[in-house]
């Protein structure tokens, strides 16, 4: 009797501790960082916790590298240097920083100039999201603007130096180095092992594996007039990058400008697009063909990315339509 | 079995079906409904649906004041630990549906319960 009551209780506890624990196995670490001037967000999914810790601080380091080399704003970094002294020399650079400015000139050349790693006069001059902010002189507008500068830039991969063949030359990577680092990053976590994550470098998003066996990711694009999100993407191995009029901007005499400049004209972009997001297997690929469809417009914009393998775009012009690449459907894009 | 243990077998899986129910009501009431958003500086950090937290966990949220530790779990949040100078987060304890948002002045973090939108990222 006494053994069949003890029977019950103890099927009763294991009932109860199956209800309470849940499933488990899985870990989530996550942690946010300060540096690109934003907040890199890292959520890093699997069984061994003090391996995903591990893994942060690992992707710390190469965030930390990537800046330090490549911001145009520091004044110490590597590339900083290189604009002060590659006016007809050249000039050697580390293997990461050469990288960067080769992955830049790349789309730079890919998009004619739509994206353009060689406004850094322009885009220091104007200082849009900064108290410096300012609107160029005429003088200043006219002898930066309209160049097509890219092919100014002379590597030399043996060497990995770097040469600028006009004094109108200053390299600014703040449209790709972002891209870069998550793309980094994103190598660095799957060579390691870990192939469920989400990075989130300041609104570029990198969505690595799936969320579940049976249910991909959704990424918001956010509305770029305000409030909540417009629309969301579901996607697996892919980065999400949106390139938005309202990302960073200031009022200079009553007039609020953005900071997305078009080299062409030297002034901030006036395609008719308040914000253009790229799907794509690469990040970098993604930040700066992002920038590239806001400065073509909806129209150029689309028809550039129609022509390029394994890339989508999601357009949203200043009515508030939406319009996307052919590889856009129901499926993968929800209109929220 | 006879009569008698038929009857205490029943009054002890009775009592244990109500003891788990009175647990599941007072857990559900300190849950929060929605998700918790972090926000630094009026930037969205995190949107986190605190109903699907397996295992609980904790966010180091960096600013340039200083750092922020965020305890996660299945339903609750709150801030463990903080450098800034008044610890007004740390001593809000965890947030529920009844109370204000968890703000940490000098970080500028605040903490809040936003209708949920079962998303994984925002692009921006």
């Amino acid at each position: 009797m006494k053994k069949r009551i003890v029977s019950m209780l103890l099927a009763l506890s294991v009932a109860i501790a199956v209800c309470t624990c849940g499933c488990e196995g899985e870990k989530r670490v996550s942690e946010t960082i300060y540096v690109f001037d934003t907040f890199l967000t890292l959520t890093l999914y699997g069984d061994d916790t003090e391996k995903l810790k591990t893994a942060i601080q690992e992707t710390k380091n190469i965030t930390d590298s990537i800046q330090s080399c490549a911001s145009a704003r520091d004044e110490s970094s590597e590339l900083s240097a290189l604009n002060k002294s590659a006016y007809e020399k050249d000039i050697q650079t580390s293997k990461l920083l050469y990288d960067i400015i080769k992955t830049g000139l790349y789309y730079s050349e890919l998009t004619n100039g739509a994206f353009d790693i060689t406004l850094g006069y322009l885009t220091s001059e104007w200082a849009i999201g900064t108290e410096n902010a300012r609107v160029p002189s005429e003088e200043f507008i006219e002898r930066y603007s309209g160049r097509n500068d890219r092919s100014a830039v002379i590597l030399n991969d043996e060497n990995r130096t770097v040469r600028f063949t006009s004094d109108t030359v200053s390299i600014d990577l703040g449209g790709v180095a972002k891209g870069y680092a998550a793309e980094k990053t994103q190598q660095y976590l799957l060579s390691v092992g870990i192939t469920k994550a989400i990075l989130d470098f300041g609104g570029n998003i990198v969505a690595i594996g799936s969320k579940s066996a049976d249910s991909s990711w959704k990424i918001g694009i956010k509305n770029p007039l305000g409030g909540n999100t417009f629309a969301a993407v579901s996607c697996e191995n892919k980065a999400v990058v949106t390139s938005g009029s309202y990302e960073r901007r200031s009022v200079i005499d009553g007039v609020s400008y953005h900071h997305i400049l078009d080299g062409t004209t030297g002034y901030p972009a006036q395609s008719g697009v308040l914000s253009a997001t790229i799907i794509a297997d690469s990040s970098a690929a993604a930040d700066c063909l992002s920038t590239a469809v806001f400065v073509l417009g909806a129209e150029k914009g689309l028809e550039l990315i129609e022509g390029l393998d394994g890339v989508e775009a999601v357009v949203i012009d200043d009515a508030m339509n939406v319009r996307s690449t052919s590889g856009i459907n129901g499926d993968i894009l929800e209109i929220l | 079995m006879s009569k008698r243990a038929v009857v205490i077998s029943a009054v002890i899986i009775g009592a244990a079906v109500v003891i788990l129910a009175v647990i599941s009501v007072l857990l559900m009431s300190a849950r929060v409904d929605g998700d918790a958003c972090i926000y630094s500086d009026g930037k969205l950090l995190y949107r986190i649906n605190l109903d699907a937290v397996t295992e609980p966990y904790e966010l180091v949220i960096e600013c340039e004041g200083g750092s922020n530790t965020v305890r996660v779990e299945q339903g609750r949040i709150c801030v463990i630990d903080a450098d800034c100078p008044d610890k007004t987060c740390v001593n809000s304890g965890w947030l529920s549906r009844d109370i204000m948002p968890i703000i940490c002045l000098p970080h500028r973090l605040e903490i809040r319960l936003e209708q949920g939108s079962g998303l994984d990222g925002v692009s921006q």
